[in-house]
């Protein structure tokens, strides 16, 4: 392992891996709290945006450079309850377990138009600019939470890319669910995910929960007192300390953490899932 | 000709010198010599790193006057736009455009004294203007006199002050840093961009500063191949690097 762990510059020598889990249950058709939208439009609308920033930034005058591998899986079951652990993914990436950065900003399903209001900069007066949505992830609510089953996927997958980038920065992996799990404890194969390493650390496993409540938020718990219920103290066990680096840039952010703090967010909104987001690439070396 | 240089760089990914953004340029004969990082997470940022450093030389910008300066700068800009090909740009391309390029940028000019000095025979005038990180070391006998503009590796944690190819409003914030000195024949004159800045500093503050006149006599390769080294081994980050070396004469 390297002697400062989690501090690997990333290069095309030795990419960043991200690996999104999304929770596709029937309960994701639920308002997000604070919100009239459904928790996996809310989702899909924050991954698609994460996508779209992280090929901006990857890009330069000759294109998208290749520095990261990118999954992004949904987990549901069908009716008879059997899991569906696959990639959510569409259009030309369809079916891929992970893709390029640079395949990302090349084959969005679409590019859908939206409108901008910016301020005039002569007037002041607000104005309408179209602007352009790239999606890559459509949203799907359906079934059961077979959350062991995907965390066990993640694992194969996270294990293989490692064996291929043994010298590279910890995968990330960012789980979005809104409920408990409905396959068993999760706890043994979150700490087998977190348990698998490159030279320069664990991979880094973090959790955010969405609520359709409109309850208090709160994110990067140090300890369990204070946790509202069981299933954020299981998420809180699932989720990896953060490490220094992202101790660090959560704190310049002005969150309020003590040390110890985990990867964790619970009854996230719209505005949290982004920050957590963010913050979870962010603190990267080479990603800044 | 008030220096003699020697120019070494290597992009931040060898295998794709394309992607260099840092940029120089130098009028030996003339005394002046830019440097300028791009910023790589910025679009189109080694044109305007060219762009500055070219311009800087030909007609070096006045920052002691800001009307002057605001002038200079929009020319710059003006040449930016012109050169990108907005018809043919992707997606993630349109979508970065309207922020520009950012760079730093410093430059050296080693003049004639204009009046003689008690005590300052044979001396020259340095003067050394910057915005950003890229760094000067002056060094005589082998010994740092000064490091300028940063001091210290740890301010070069924060993000720098760069001059941006869009006018985004926020002009009034641009502060150049001013040095003015006396320099000597055979002194050296290094600048660097701030991933080899911040390797010197940190040897500096540990008591085993770089030996910079051991770099006069190396190839381009054999420089490229240290880099690497230190890369590899995690004691200069990935970046592009570029070092110039003025000997003063």
């Amino acid at each position: 392992m390297s002697q400062v762990p989690y501090s690997q510059e990333i290069s095309r020598q030795n990419k960043a891996c991200f690996l999104f889990l999304l929770d596709q249950s029937f309960s994701m058709a639920e308002p997000l709290g604070n919100s009239s939208q459904r928790k996996c439009d809310e989702l899909v609308a924050a991954i698609n945006g994460w996508l779209q920033n992280m090929a901006i930034r990857a890009s330069g005058d000759e294109g998208i450079k290749d520095w990261m591998d990118v999954g992004v899986f949904g987990y549901r079951t069908d009716q008879a309850g059997n899991p569906i652990i696959e990639s959510a993914l569409q259009g030309p990436l369809a079916g891929r377990q992970l893709v390029s950065i640079t395949e990302i900003g090349v084959h969005p399903v679409r590019i859908d138009t939206r409108a901008q209001y910016i301020a005039d900069d002569e007037t002041g007066e607000m104005i309408e600019v179209p602007c352009e949505v790239p999606v890559w992830v459509d949203a799907v609510a359906d079934g059961g939470t077979p959350m062991c089953h995907m965390l066990y996927r993640a694992h194969e997958i996270l294990s293989q890319w490692i064996a291929q980038h043994p010298r590279s920065f910890p995968p990330i992996v960012v789980h979005i669910s809104d409920g408990e799990s409905q396959d068993g404890d999760p706890i043994p194969y979150a700490d087998a995910v977190k348990g698998l390493t490159t030279q320069d650390g664990n991979v880094l496993l973090l959790n955010c929960h969405l609520s359709m409540t409109a309850a208090d938020s709160f994110m990067f718990p140090a300890g369990e007192e204070g946790l509202p219920d069981e299933l954020a103290r299981v998420l809180f066990r699932m989720s990896s300390v953060l490490p220094d680096p992202f101790y660090r840039h959560a704190v310049m952010e002005g969150f309020p953490l003590q040390r110890g703090a985990r990867g964790m967010a619970f009854n996230a909104d719209m505005v949290c899932l982004i920050q957590f987001l963010n913050m979870g690439t962010q603190a990267a070396p080479g990603l800044r | 000709m008030p220096f003699v240089p020697r120019i070494f760089r290597l992009a931040r990914d060898a295998e794709h010198p394309e992607e260099y953004q840092d940029a120089h340029g130098l009028d030996a004969a003339g005394g002046i010599a830019a440097i300028a990082d791009g910023v790589t997470s910025s679009i189109f940022a080694r044109p305007w790193a060219e762009i500055l450093t070219g311009a800087t030389i030909a007609d070096p910008p006045d920052p002691d006057h800001q009307e002057a300066f605001r002038r200079w700068l929009q020319l710059r800009r003006q040449a930016w736009s012109q050169r990108i090909d907005t018809g043919s740009l992707a997606w993630f391309q349109r979508a970065k455009l309207p922020l520009g390029a950012f760079s730093t940028l410093l430059w050296v000019q080693v003049l004639p004294l204009a009046e003689i000095r008690p005590g300052a025979f044979g001396a020259q005038r340095l003067r050394c203007f910057a915005i950003g990180d890229s760094c000067l070391f002056h060094a005589r006998h082998g010994e740092v006199l000064r490091t300028f503009p940063i001091q210290k590796a740890e301010e070069l944690e924060a993000d720098p002050l760069v001059l941006g190819s869009v006018d985004l409003g926020r002009d009034q914030l641009l502060q150049f840093r001013a040095l003015d000195e006396l320099c000597y024949a055979d002194d050296l004159l290094v600048l660097c961009t701030d991933a080899i800045a911040a390797w010197a500093l940190r040897l500096g503050e540990s008591g085993h500063p770089p030996a910079w006149e051991d770099y006069w006599d190396k190839s381009q390769q054999e420089w490229q191949e240290e880099i690497a080294r230190l890369r590899d081994q995690g004691q200069m980050r990935y970046d592009d690097a570029t070092l110039m070396l003025l000997r003063v004469t």
